[in-house]
């Protein structure tokens, strides 16, 4: 018995939950109309008739009230054209929120679009976005962290799937009436946004590795801002002399590796280096003279001492604390030190920023004025031929001209404390000259020539063995040798 | 009657938690013997079938070796400090007269802290620049002859290949001690009082009281011991993965953070998945063979 009444309940639960998903369910508006609605009233009147005779009679009047009644009205919602943004950022969390002002904005401009957010985080959430848009419903907006779609992302844009920006390039931008999309953003991004005659990507912020020191000690011991390496060595000699650290930072977790990615790109170059690092031309190896000398000046520099001690597996936040608290004088790492450690910053402590030194005798491989980073771009999908709801490239581009623009870049900076991509925003308040370095910059690459995104395991292998080169596990030829078994290993799995 | 009718009531609260064990615990794990011969990175739906690839792979892979030799040192280290000190422990605990609950709770305290944050108490305490540990040897002027003793150039504890694991199995002495006491306490509590005053008047003291009494009735507690120790080295990762600063360290690498470096990094996940099923195969072995090497009968007086 309890068991037919267990069946029938559990059908009954299932029915109605189908029935529920398979009835349309009409839009009902609740308003007011007014209606009127006959009242008999009863009253008593007194009539007048002949000679003092006098009749009772009763009438009725027919009066109108006002009364309210609920009518109902199926109505077909006119359908919106949604612009489906691909966050990397958790729904709240400060970049979140910013996003999503900018998306009621362009709603409240332009009542036809609807702005949509849906969370991808993580450093491999491209690929799912990836997979969505070979699927047939991609989002419009991808803003995953490393959307860069030039260089190496060329592969994505041969994917055909991205939307060819380079018509709305050549309009004004957002509030403007003259001049090009184009032309507001600055000469890195546009380089990297560029592809033959298309436009790919609409980048927005830089995040840049840069070399950070400590002006105070730099007074001190009255240093000069070193532009090549020598100069930074001999800096770093008089510190030592001085019982100073001269280099912080490091750790496992690839501060080594952006050390040694950034001499060997000051070495060989940036096509170079990309080569290498992509494998697009074989005859680039890491046993080549430049990859290994490369390592050598990484570990004469520890061998030195010039590093702190805990250059070699210290935390990073550890080693960032030890740069804060004038342990050690440099430190190499990304603009986002400053909203990481905001609260643990010494209120008198001074600081400025610089280009990562050139290496004498190779000054022509690359100009002075270059960082490597990560760019974080937008990129337009090409509407999809599955796609569940009505999409609109059109809306798209109008959210991305807005976001993009000075006046929107200029307040998501103070809230979040990033570089732009746009030129006349100024740079982050708490970063002093970051902004006016940036500005000069001449050539950007990305960070581990993007193989981050397009093979994760070959920068954890790199990693590794730029960590074992630094802690004596590896002598610098065996560092190439096992990078290029690595490499070897990889690319021969790709085939 | 009212006992059948009950019997029937038991399926319907029964079958969900079945359903639900067998959608989220026993399928992954007979799945994961199919993932283990794709090339899946977690993310693509196809994945192709490469047979016996990944094995083949992982036999040449020497950083998943030098994670496996890693492991075996590590757990290694945690027997030959955990089951002494623990006992060691436990014994001056209970034979403190008074002060036992406080003795007790002292040392038990450090294993109720997770254990990410002992790593990252222990990471500001070894780091070198900033760390305690050193400030307090620069202290006492300890540094130099540290330096001299261990044939290193700096006290980079956690960072130097000499020193990174010693400095990893003494955290994790400090962090699990407490729990091994508390067994070894419970095994000694079970002894009775009668034994100690027979083997007494039978002139048993000190050292030969612990031998032929106490070791020989606490040593199904020490088995017991034994094989949680193994079984937790084998698979140890949080400590080693906290520990690394943000990343995690070659020199200090083990199977499981290798294991998961592969699949949630690297996006390999069917080569993962066959480290995870040699994984397995390992810890179920030394398992065995603990048992094994530690069975004979249980000791009655």
């Amino acid at each position: 018995m309890a068991r037919k009444t267990f069946v029938l309940m559990t059908f009954i639960v299932i029915a109605a939950l189908l029935a529920s998903c398979a009835t349309p369910t009409p839009q009902i508006i609740r308003e007011t109309v007014v209606v009127e609605k006959p009242v008999e009233k009863v009253v008593q009147q007194t009539v007048v008739v002949e000679k003092e005779k006098v009749v009772k009679e009763t009438v009725v009047v027919k009066e109108t009230t006002v009364v309210e009644k609920e009518k109902v009205v199926v109505a077909t919602p006119v359908p919106k054209k949604v612009v489906e943004f691909a966050g990397f950022y958790p729904v709240d969390a400060p970049y979140g929120k910013e996003f999503r002002l900018v998306g009621y904005r362009l709603e409240q401009e332009n009542p036809e679009c609807k702005f949509v957010y849906s969370e991808y985080p993580g450093a491999e959430a491209y690929k799912a976005v990836t997979l969505r848009a070979q699927e047939g419903d991609p989002v419009d907006i991808d803003a995953g962290g490393g959307t860069s779609l030039a260089p190496g992302g060329g592969e994505l844009w041969k994917s055909g799937l991205y939307y060819d920006l380079a018509k709305d390039m050549k309009t004004p931008a957002y509030g403007q009436t003259g001049g090009t999309w184009l032309d507001t953003f600055n000469a890195a991004a546009q380089k990297q946004m560029i592809i033959g005659e298309s436009v790919g990507s609409i980048p927005y912020q830089q995040t840049q590795i840069i070399l950070w020191y400590n002006t105070d000690h730099y007074t001190k011991y009255n240093l000069k801002p070193p532009k090549t390496w020598d100069e930074l060595m001999a800096n770093c000699e008089t510190l030592k002399k001085n019982g100073i650290s001269c280099i912080g930072g490091g750790g496992f977790n690839g501060y080594i590796g952006y050390w040694y990615d950034m001499i060997l790109f000051r070495l060989m170059g940036n096509d170079a280096q990309y080569a290498l690092y992509n494998r697009t031309d074989p005859k680039y190896k890491w046993t080549d003279p430049e990859p290994v000398k490369a390592a050598e000046m990484l570990v004469e520099m520890i061998d030195k001492g010039y590093t702190v001690d805990g250059y070699v597996g210290g935390d990073f936040t550890a080693n960032q604390v030890a740069y804060f608290t004038g342990k050690a004088t440099h430190i190499f790492i990304g603009t986002w030190l400053m909203g990481e450690m905001k609260d643990s910053i010494p209120k008198d402590f001074k600081q400025a920023v610089i280009y990562f030194p050139t290496v004498k005798g190779y000054e022509d491989k690359t100009p002075y004025e270059a960082a490597f980073g990560f760019i974080n771009s937008l990129g337009l999908y090409k509407p999809g031929t599955k796609a569940k709801q009505q999409h609109s490239t059109e809306c798209a581009v109008k959210f991305a001209k807005l976001f993009t623009s000075q006046e929107v870049q200029t307040q998501l900076v103070k809230a979040l404390d990033f570089v732009s991509t746009i030129k006349g925003v100024p740079g982050p308040e708490n970063i002093p000259g970051v902004g006016e370095l940036l500005s000069g910059m001449k050539l950007w690459f990305p960070a581990f020539q993007n193989l981050s995104y397009t093979a994760p395991e070959l920068r954890s292998k790199s990693w590794d063995n730029a960590a074992l080169l630094a802690a004596k596990q590896l002598t610098p030829k065996q560092f190439a040798e096992k990078m290029q078994k690595d490499w070897d290993e990889f690319f021969s799995r790709q085939k | 009657m009212l006992q059948k009718e009950l019997r029937k009531l038991i399926w319907p609260f029964l079958v969900p938690s079945l359903i639900l064990y067998l959608v989220i615990g026993l399928w992954p794990n007979i799945e994961a013997f199919y993932w283990a011969l794709t090339d899946y990175d977690g993310i693509a739906p196809r994945q192709t079938y490469v047979g016996l690839r990944n094995f083949q792979y992982m036999m040449n892979d020497d950083r998943w070796w030098g994670a496996v030799s890693n492991t075996l040192y590590f757990a290694v280290g945690t027997v030959f400090t955990l089951l002494p000190f623990g006992l060691l422990f436990a014994v001056l605990i209970m034979s403190v007269r008074r002060g036992h609950g406080f003795f007790k709770t002292t040392v038990y305290f450090p294993s109720i802290l997770s254990l990410v944050i002992v790593a990252f108490l222990w990471v500001f305490i070894l780091d070198p620049t900033i760390g305690l540990l050193n400030e307090a040897l620069k202290a006492l002027g300890l540094v130099d002859p540290l330096k001299r003793l261990l044939g290193v150039t700096a006290l980079n504890w956690l960072g130097h290949p000499k020193l990174a694991k010693p400095s990893i199995i003494v955290v994790q002495l400090w962090s699990a001690l407490g729990f091994y006491a508390l067994l070894f306490m419970a095994g000694l509590a079970k002894i009775p009082a009668e034994m100690y005053d027979a083997a007494k008047i039978d002139g048993a003291a000190g050292w030969s009281l612990f031998r032929h009494v106490t070791w020989p009735l606490l040593f199904p507690t020490t088995q017991t011991v034994l094989l949680l120790l193994i079984i937790n080295g084998l698979q140890t990762f949080t400590l080693i993965y906290a520990l690394g600063g943000g990343g995690i360290s070659p020199l200090t690498q083990v199977m499981a953070t290798y294991i998961y470096r592969t699949a949630f990094t690297d996006r390999r996940f069917g080569y993962a998945t066959a480290l995870a099923a040699l994984l397995m195969v390992i810890v179920m072995a030394f398992t065995l063979a603990s048992r094994e090497l530690t069975k004979r009968e249980v000791v009655q007086y």
